[in-house]
Formats: C-alpha cells, structure tokens, sequence
C-alpha cells in the first residue's frame, strides 16, 4: 500500500511548520475533533485533547512519518488520550464531586441508550481500557480484528477476546435493560 | 443500488483524507458512486470537517497546538499498554485517588512539628495568608523521596526541587465551596479542583471547625518558569470555565507578568503562592 504524502515532518521553517500544520487542520482536524467530543462530551474539553493528540504528531514526527495510514495512528492517539482522561476522571474522587451532574446528563440514557455509537460509549466506562480502544476501533471505526491487533499492538485472539467481553457486557446490559423495562409496564 | 458490502469507516474517512491509492482509491469512488449511503458517509464526514471549521478557525487550531507542544497539558496517568509516551508531563496526580470529603490517606503525609496542633495551629505563613475573614490555607511541600516537608512562603516565589509535589490544605468550617487552578508565565490556566464543572463542596467535611483537610492527591509541577497556584474558597459554587476566564483576564490586567496578578474578579477568599519550577 503507498504511503501518504503528509508534508509535515521536515522540522525546517516555520512557514514549513505552519504548512504543516495546514495540512493536519484540513485533512484529519473533523475527524479527530470528531473522535474526541464523541468520547468526552463536552467540546472545550474535546478542544483541548485534540490538540494534545496533533502536538503529539508534531513531536513524534519519525514515529507519525512512519505510519501507513496518519488518521489511523492520530485516531489511536485521539482515542487513547481521551479513554485516560476518561479513566482519570472517574476516579472516585471525582465521582464523590460530579454526583449530581452526572446524574443530570446521562443518568438513564434516554431513548437513545442502545442506538450504536451512543450504546458502545455508554458501556465503556465498565471495561478496561484495552477493552474500550477495541471496542471503540471496531464498533466506530468498524476496524477488523485484524487491523485492530496491529493497531494496538496485541494479537487477534487477544483482541477478540476484549471484544467478546465487551459483546457479553453489552448482551447482560440489554438484558438488564429489558427486564427493568418489562417490571415498569 | 450496490448489493457490495457497504465501506467501512476509516476506509472510507482514509479515502475523504487522500489516503488511499489505486486499488482502494478506484474501488471505493465506483462504489460511492453506485452506494446511496456511503456517498451519504462521506457528505458526513465531510460536513463535519466543514463544522469543524467553522468552530475552530485555522489560527486558534495553530495556536492550540503550539502551545500543547510547548507546555504539555497534564495528562491523566496511562493504563498498561496504552501508554501515551509523550512529553514531560506537566502535571501529575496519582491515580489512588481519595474523596476529599472522608479521612485522607494522603499521598505525602503533612507532618507537624513537634508540640504543634493541627487544628489550632498558625503560623506566619497561615496568618500572612487570610487576605480577608478568617479562613486560610495551607500549602505543604514534600520532596520527591524521604526528607523533611515545608510549608509555602505566602510572600516571596517558592523555588522547587525536582519531584517536589505540593498539597492544598484548607480550613474547614467557614466556607462551602473550594477551587484551585495555576496560571503560568505564559498565561496558561490549569485548572486543578476541580478540573471541570463547578467548585468542590467540602461543607460536609467532618472535623472541627477552623481544622485542615486537605485536598486528595498532591500535584507536581514540571517544565520551567513560574507557575501560580490560586485557591478560591467561597459560599457559593463556581464555574470552573468562569474562574479560567477569570484568570486570564487577571493575567492581562498585570501585563502578562504573573508577579503582579491581581486577585481574580470572583467571589469568595483568594489565597496565593508563586512556584519556581525545577
């Protein structure tokens, strides 16, 4: 497979530097916003990681170089940052503090709980965090098993199994789901 | 109307960014082409690219970025395997977190000296810090391993040794609510409690009044130059995203020159200390 010409890595001036940067803004600035307000909800945070992730590009420039494909690398990177902010968020002091508004945003789901995208975020707070960058590369991305375990450096049994984790986490969430539903009507 | 398997996202998010080549560039443009809901895909990703642009202009994107790679936000401790190895950290809170609102196990322990009382003790630096009422805080230092801990300086910058974390310790009892944030030389505000959302409740603290508790966790400060840590003890909660505003607009007020920051426009008691970074 050829790799992209992404002109950003050439370290020279700083017209060079904000050429590149450019390029990165036009071609994978949606996507990796995208990716990072799906997974924080909340755009100045979403904001800030990303350009956390796109500082990264810049800094690991022979590491970004070296990639086939830059918007899978920067979407690994986008995906990562924001499951640990994520992580470091529910810590319980954090829990302790965010009560109430927690329960004011997301607290039953609303009807939209079980529609795809919204489903699979719901669910990954109750997963580890190799299990959630999987889940959220093949539900979202709809990556393969395959480019997954290259993606995340493990191998394809290992990443079926996080995926048939999260696939029985979902399958008892639904069933708890319905029986809750089942004893209201 | 195509019977193929629909593209998969990032093929087809690969393909909007100029990715792809011949065979998958050709393969996909025939069946988009052909496809009603990929083409309907790529107008999305499209459009979200637009929307992206229209929030974000390409200057302020620029400039995010730049300051990102200067002075690295803090990131959250990475998990095994999805370890982010990216720049200095610039702050860092372990991960055993405690609620702030139950018995501390504290990262550092703020020790005493000897014959000192922690609910009724003051010291200059207590005295020097209540810049109105008669709440304040304490601000400890522990060095990175074994050694002894030290108390702020109210009036003059604190230099700091690597690895040296620092603990906010406040008194309860006489105000509800707590936020703390830093601002750097650069002017940029890092918001510490909480990192989002609206000031800590700490009015159900158990202890006597006028005693410390201190807040969970210990922060260290990385990277160069100053930083100023400011803690708001109020009545009433504040919006993290008000006090970050806040900040900058103190910041501008003193020239950008963190020395001379006035107290924020807010309301509550403001308590102050300058760190010299390692």
């Amino acid at each position: 497979m050829p790799k992209p010409t992404l002109e950003v890595l050439q370290g020279g001036s700083a017209a060079d530097s904000r050429a590149a940067l450019r390029d990165l803004y036009s071609k994978y600035g949606g996507s990796v916003f995208g990716r990072c307000s799906y997974l924080l909800k909340d755009r100045s945070k979403a904001e800030d990681a990303m350009q956390d992730v796109f500082a990264k590009a810049l800094t690991h420039l022979a590491e970004f170089r070296s990639e086939a494909s830059p918007l899978t690398w920067l979407m690994k990177i986008a995906t990562h940052h924001c499951l640990n902010v994520l992580r470091a968020e529910r810590a319980p002091w954090h829990q302790r503090f965010r009560r109430q508004e927690q329960a004011r945003g997301e607290g039953h789901g609303g009807p939209q709980l079980f529609e795809d995208r919204e489903a699979v975020r719901h669910l990954l707070s109750r997963c580890d965090l190799e299990t959630q960058a999987a889940a959220v590369h093949y539900y979202v991305d709809e990556m393969t098993l395959d480019e997954i375990a290259s993606l995340l450096g493990r191998s394809v049994p290992t990443i079926r199994k996080r995926l048939e984790s999260f696939t029985r986490l979902s399958q008892q969430e639904y069933a708890r789901k319905n029986e809750s539903e089942e004893k209201q009507s | 109307m195509t019977t193929e398997p629909h593209i998969k996202e990032m093929a087809l998010r690969r393909f909007w960014a100029g990715e792809l080549a011949a065979p998958e560039k050709p393969a996909i443009e025939a069946h988009a082409a052909a496809c009603a809901r990929c083409r309907a895909r790529l107008k999305e990703i499209s459009d979200e690219q637009r929307r992206f642009e229209q929030d974000i202009s390409f200057d302020r994107f620029a400039a995010g970025v730049e300051r990102a790679v200067r002075t690295p936000r803090r990131v959250p401790a990475a998990s095994r395997g999805l370890s982010l190895s990216g720049p200095t950290m610039r702050w860092f809170f372990p991960l055993a977190s405690v609620a702030a609102a139950v018995a501390l196990t504290f990262t550092f322990a703020p020790r005493l000296r000897p014959g000192e009382d922690a609910t009724n003790r003051t010291t200059p630096d207590r005295v020097l810090s209540r810049l109105k009422g008669s709440t304040g805080i304490t601000v400890q230092i522990a060095p990175a391993g074994h050694g002894p801990q030290r108390i702020a300086a109210v009036t003059a910058p604190e230099t700091l040794s690597p690895g040296e974390r620092i603990r906010i310790g406040y008194q309860i009892g006489a105000h509800e609510f707590v936020l703390a944030l830093s601002i750097d030389d650069q002017g940029e505000v890092t918001p510490l409690y909480p990192e989002s959302g609206r000031s800590l409740q700490v009015s159900r603290v158990k202890g006597p009044t006028g005693s410390t508790h201190y807040l969970p966790d210990s922060v260290e400060f990385t990277g160069k130059g100053s930083e100023r840590l400011i803690v708001i003890l109020s009545d009433q909660p504040l919006e993290v995203e008000a006090a970050k505003q806040a900040a900058h607009a103190a910041f501008q007020r003193a020239r950008n020159d963190l020395t001379h920051l006035p107290a924020l426009d807010l309301p509550g008691e403001q308590f102050q200390r300058t760190f010299v970074k390692p």
